[in-house]
């Protein structure tokens, strides 16, 4: 396969002797969509959250172009090309949709030291174009704070694909969407395919197996299993340990 | 009516205040709004650190203090002739006001940095609580300077000398004051909006989601943190020569509350609703305090029904009203 | 320093904290639980201090004042719990502040008209003021023996109100779990303002029996407040068992700070600096303290959930 763009090996992470993350490996190759999937409090979020910078593992190392960002400040990393969505949606809500684009574009182009122009008097196009790519551009001037739910998901998403991430790391995405938002989601994400790598964490299966082209299987803070689709559906461990389960709440 | 015509109505009716006073014959009403210009400034800074980067500083009243200080002290060793102690080089202190107020603004800038170095890992209530006790221990330090007055502070028996101005003047005094307060709203409120405010904004609404999009949150905060003491440590230096005093009394915890209290009042949805909460606060003290001489029980309940009916403040209570 | 000073000034630092932990478990419960930052807790320390001074001078009887002092504290903390303060729980901090500012202002305005400005003076009763001997060349007041005495009956009692009680069960879970309390069916309105009455009642017993070791005045609140807050800090918010560690803390810091600064500085100021520089040095030390605390520990010592 192709070469790994994002390679963690043994990050274990606990929290008041809760092990989150106990020795997790991933690798990610450039190009791909990878699914990290497992039951609720398998350590999904504090992996991604390890993977971002804003937690700091107990032990382990991260590695991003074979270079080890272990220690890297969260800020830094997307500086790298390395861009999260939250579980909640985390937006400016203060802010209308289009200047929180606005700022993602302006910390884009570095310019954020600077005290006197009016910063909403730029990138207004581009943030505009953006808008339209997720559909939001007739909400363009409303409050964040007034959007519904599904709503805030997308500009979340417009927000950070204004970074042009190369590598997306998505908390459950689709968690809490109606149908046709969750297909509209689906469908930029395949778009995106092959410009971004993504890791993908998403509770909807049919989602997963559909978008991913491989699949780790996280259970109590453990990899249990990586391939593609195919494997993992048939992989005996994984369907005890997780499909077979109590805990698949979908 | 609109921001800007709201705003030129604003300062002309400040640039009118004295000439009002005299036409009322009341004199003393400018060096009352000479107060209200300087607490304004303070209360503005404040604003600017508590409703738009989202920082509650309790210890605001220190960088205040440390600006009337340093007027006081190069006062001192000037009149004195004596070298300032700590310094790498020999200086008498200087009256001029174009050294004293610059200075004023660079020492509660320095130290606001450093206040703010230390400070700015705290969130909530530990922020303002770890505020209030750099404020508090500043205030214990000056109390123990002997040589600076210690707890009965120091009196300043020559005003900053200032270009083309005379601050025995009343006027003079209440247009350098106003002016000065002009060009800080001007100041702040450019700030507020560039490309640096954005983020300070930003910041107060989600850190973390500041954070993965690339921004070194604790650095703008900083540079906030500092710039808004330094403008406490300007408004200090002012009110040092209006009370032709420098004393610790100034950086008690109690000053620090009463800011608070000046901006709540006026509400922080605006810079100006700062300065609406200095002129109220001032105001009402001194016509209640002109009534009665137990005016507190009636402030007392006024702040209290601010809190419960009149949400947002002067401002937002005004703004409520137009929409 | 030798071991007698060393005893003496343990107990000078057991007896203010013990002090601080009656005005602090009032006040970090009723932050904990309630997320409210009450400035005007100082109030009813210095209400139960004028009125103990008061009632003491009226009827010589100490333990009368004291339970005045206690009882019209405890009846001011529920008249400004019932009045305005839970107009505030689900408010700003920032609008708490003002609020309880206002408080403070009418407070200690109406205090002065009532007991006129000058300052109440209150004598410890005969059967009290005297000194024991603890051990050779150690004499003690007695008064303040029963001060740490009155203060460890209080955690006594408190740790068996709340680890044994229905009251305590819920004030624990309202601490951590206020929405599971309230969809328990419990009247949570009624505990909150128990655990506010209950803590008024605390900071009045404390002003109470401060009354006759310093000038009763207006302002009296507000300083010690400060320190509660310091107290409360360090010891993390809504944790009793913190608030008792950080009152012990603080008490024996501050004592120490201030008995052994002075020494310290002597040994290279003059005499004069020295003891000004030390005392106000002193002054600093809790400050100092917190602030360590707290960039250290940017949550305090004893965090119980992410509560701010
Ligand atoms: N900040 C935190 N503090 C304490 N425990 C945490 C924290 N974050 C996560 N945990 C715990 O770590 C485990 C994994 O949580 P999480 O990563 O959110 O799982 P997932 O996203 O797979 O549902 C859970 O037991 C959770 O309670
Ligand atoms: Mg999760």
């Amino acid at each position: 396969m192709s070469s790994k763009l994002l390679e963690v090996k043994g990050l274990s992470k606990a929290f008041l002797g809760i092990k989150a993350n106990d020795d997790v490996q991933l690798s990610i190759h450039a190009g791909e969509v990878h699914g990290l999937i497992g039951p609720n409090g398998a350590g999904k979020t504090t992996a991604i959250s390890l993977l971002s910078g804003e937690l700091r593992p107990d032990s382990g190392q991260v590695f991003m172009d074979g270079k080890d960002i272990t220690n890297l400040s969260a800020w830094r990393r997307i500086h790298m090309g390395l861009a999260r969505s939250y579980q909640i949606s985390r937006i400016f809500p203060d802010m209308t949709l289009l200047q929180n684009v606005q700022v993602s574009l302006q910390i884009a182009h570095g310019h954020s030291f600077r005290f006197v122009a009016p910063a909403f008097g730029s990138h207004g196009d581009e943030a505009l174009a953006m808008l339209a790519k997720l559909g939001l551009e007739d909400r363009a001037h409303d409050l964040a704070s007034s959007l519904a739910h599904g709503l805030r998901r997308e500009l979340e998403l417009a927000v950070i694909l204004a970074r042009k991430p190369r590598m997306l790391l998505l908390d459950e995405p689709m968690a809490g969407m109606g149908k046709t938002e969750s297909i509209r989601i689906t469908q930029l994400l395949e778009q995106l395919r092959g410009q971004v790598t993504m890791l993908l964490v998403e509770h909807d299966m049919d989602v997963v197996f559909q978008l991913a082209d491989r699949i780790s299987v996280l259970v109590q803070g453990h990899v249990v299993a990586t391939g593609t689709p195919e494997d993992i559906a048939k992989n005996p461990q994984v369907r005890a340990a997780y499909l077979g389960g109590e805990d698949h709440d979908g | 009516m609109n921001k800007l015509a709201l705003a030129s109505l604003m300062i002309l009716l400040g640039l009118a205040v004295p000439h009002l006073a005299e036409a009322v014959g009341d004199p003393f009403l400018t060096t009352m709004a000479t107060r209200m210009a300087i607490m304004g400034m303070a209360v503005a800074s404040l604003g600017f650190l508590v409703g738009f980067a989202g920082l509650v500083s309790f210890g605001h009243a220190a960088f205040f203090g440390i600006g009337a200080y340093v007027v006081a002290i190069l006062f001192k060793h000037h009149s004195e002739a004596s070298p300032i102690p700590f310094l790498p080089f020999a200086w008498e202190g200087s009256l001029s006001g174009m050294v004293q107020l610059p200075l004023a603004f660079i020492a509660s800038f320095l130290f606001a940095l450093l206040v703010g170095a230390l400070s700015l890992r705290t969130r909530g209530v530990f922020f303002i609580m770890i505020t209030l006790a750099f404020a508090q221990m500043l205030y214990h330090f000056m109390i123990s300077l002997p040589d600076y007055g210690g707890e009965d502070g120091l009196s300043i028996w020559e005003r900053s000398q200032v270009p083309g101005l005379d601050l025995y003047n009343d006027y003079d005094f209440y247009y350098l004051c106003f002016g000065l307060l002009v060009g800080v709203l001007l100041l702040l409120r450019m700030i507020i909006h560039s490309s640096f405010g954005v983020i300070i904004r930003a910041a107060s609404q989600d850190e973390a989601r500041l954070a993965t999009l690339g921004v070194p949150v604790f650095r703008y905060r900083l540079l906030a943190f500092a710039l808004a003491g330094g403008i406490a440590g300007l408004s200090g230096a002012l009110a040092a020569n209006l009370y032709e005093f420098s004393g610790p009394g100034l950086m008690h915890w109690s000053r620090s509350g009463e800011m608070l209290v000046m901006l709540i009042l006026g509400g922080m949805g605006s810079l100006f609703g700062g300065v609406a909460g200095a002129i109220m606060f001032i105001g009402l003290e001194e016509i209640l305090a002109g009534w009665t001489e137990h005016w507190a029980l009636i402030l007392g309940p006024i702040l209290i029904m601010v809190v419960l009916f009149a949400h947002g403040g002067l401002m937002g209570f005004f703004s409520r009203g137009r929409s | 320093m030798d071991s007698i000073l060393l005893i003496e000034q343990s107990l000078n630092g057991l007896q203010l904290g013990m002090m601080l932990f009656l005005l602090a478990s009032g006040l970090t419960l009723t932050f904990g639980i309630m997320g409210i930052i009450n400035l005007a807790h100082g109030v009813t320390y210095m209400l139960g201090a004028y009125i103990a001074a008061s009632v003491m001078a009226a009827t010589s009887s100490f333990l009368l004042a004291v339970l005045a002092g206690m009882g019209f504290a405890g009846l001011m903390g529920l008249l400004m719990e019932f009045t305005i303060l839970r107009r505030l729980y689900e408010r700003d901090h920032l609008d708490q502040v003002l609020a309880t500012f206002g408080i403070i202002l009418v407070a200690n305005e109406a205090t002065k008209m009532v007991f006129g400005p000058q300052a109440l003076f209150m004598a410890p009763p005969e059967y009290l003021n005297k000194s024991i001997q603890l051990a050779d060349g150690l004499q003690y007041p007695l008064y303040r023996l029963v001060i740490i005495l009155v203060g460890l009956l209080v955690v006594l009692g408190l740790r068996h109100l709340i680890l044994n009680t229905k009251l305590g069960m819920l004030i624990r879970a309202g601490a951590t779990h206020r929405a599971t309390v309230a969809a328990m069916g419990v009247n949570i309105a009624q505990v909150f303002t128990l655990v506010f009455g209950l803590g008024a009642l605390l900071a009045g017993l404390a002003g109470a029996m401060a009354a006759p070791l310093l000038a009763v005045q207006v302002g009296m609140g507000e300083n010690i407040l400060i320190l509660t807050f310091v107290v409360i800090i360090i010891g993390g918010l809504g944790s009793v068992r913190g608030a008792f560690a950080g009152a012990m803390l603080v008490g024996l810091v501050d004592t120490f700070g201030r008995a052994i600064l002075p020494l310290l500085l002597a040994a290279i100021l003059p005499p004069e600096t020295a003891s000004g520089l030390g005392n106000s040095l002193s002054d600093i030390a809790i400050y100092l303290l917190m602030a360590v605390v707290l960039i250290i520990r940017p949550e305090g010592l004893f965090m119980i959930k992410g509560k701010r």
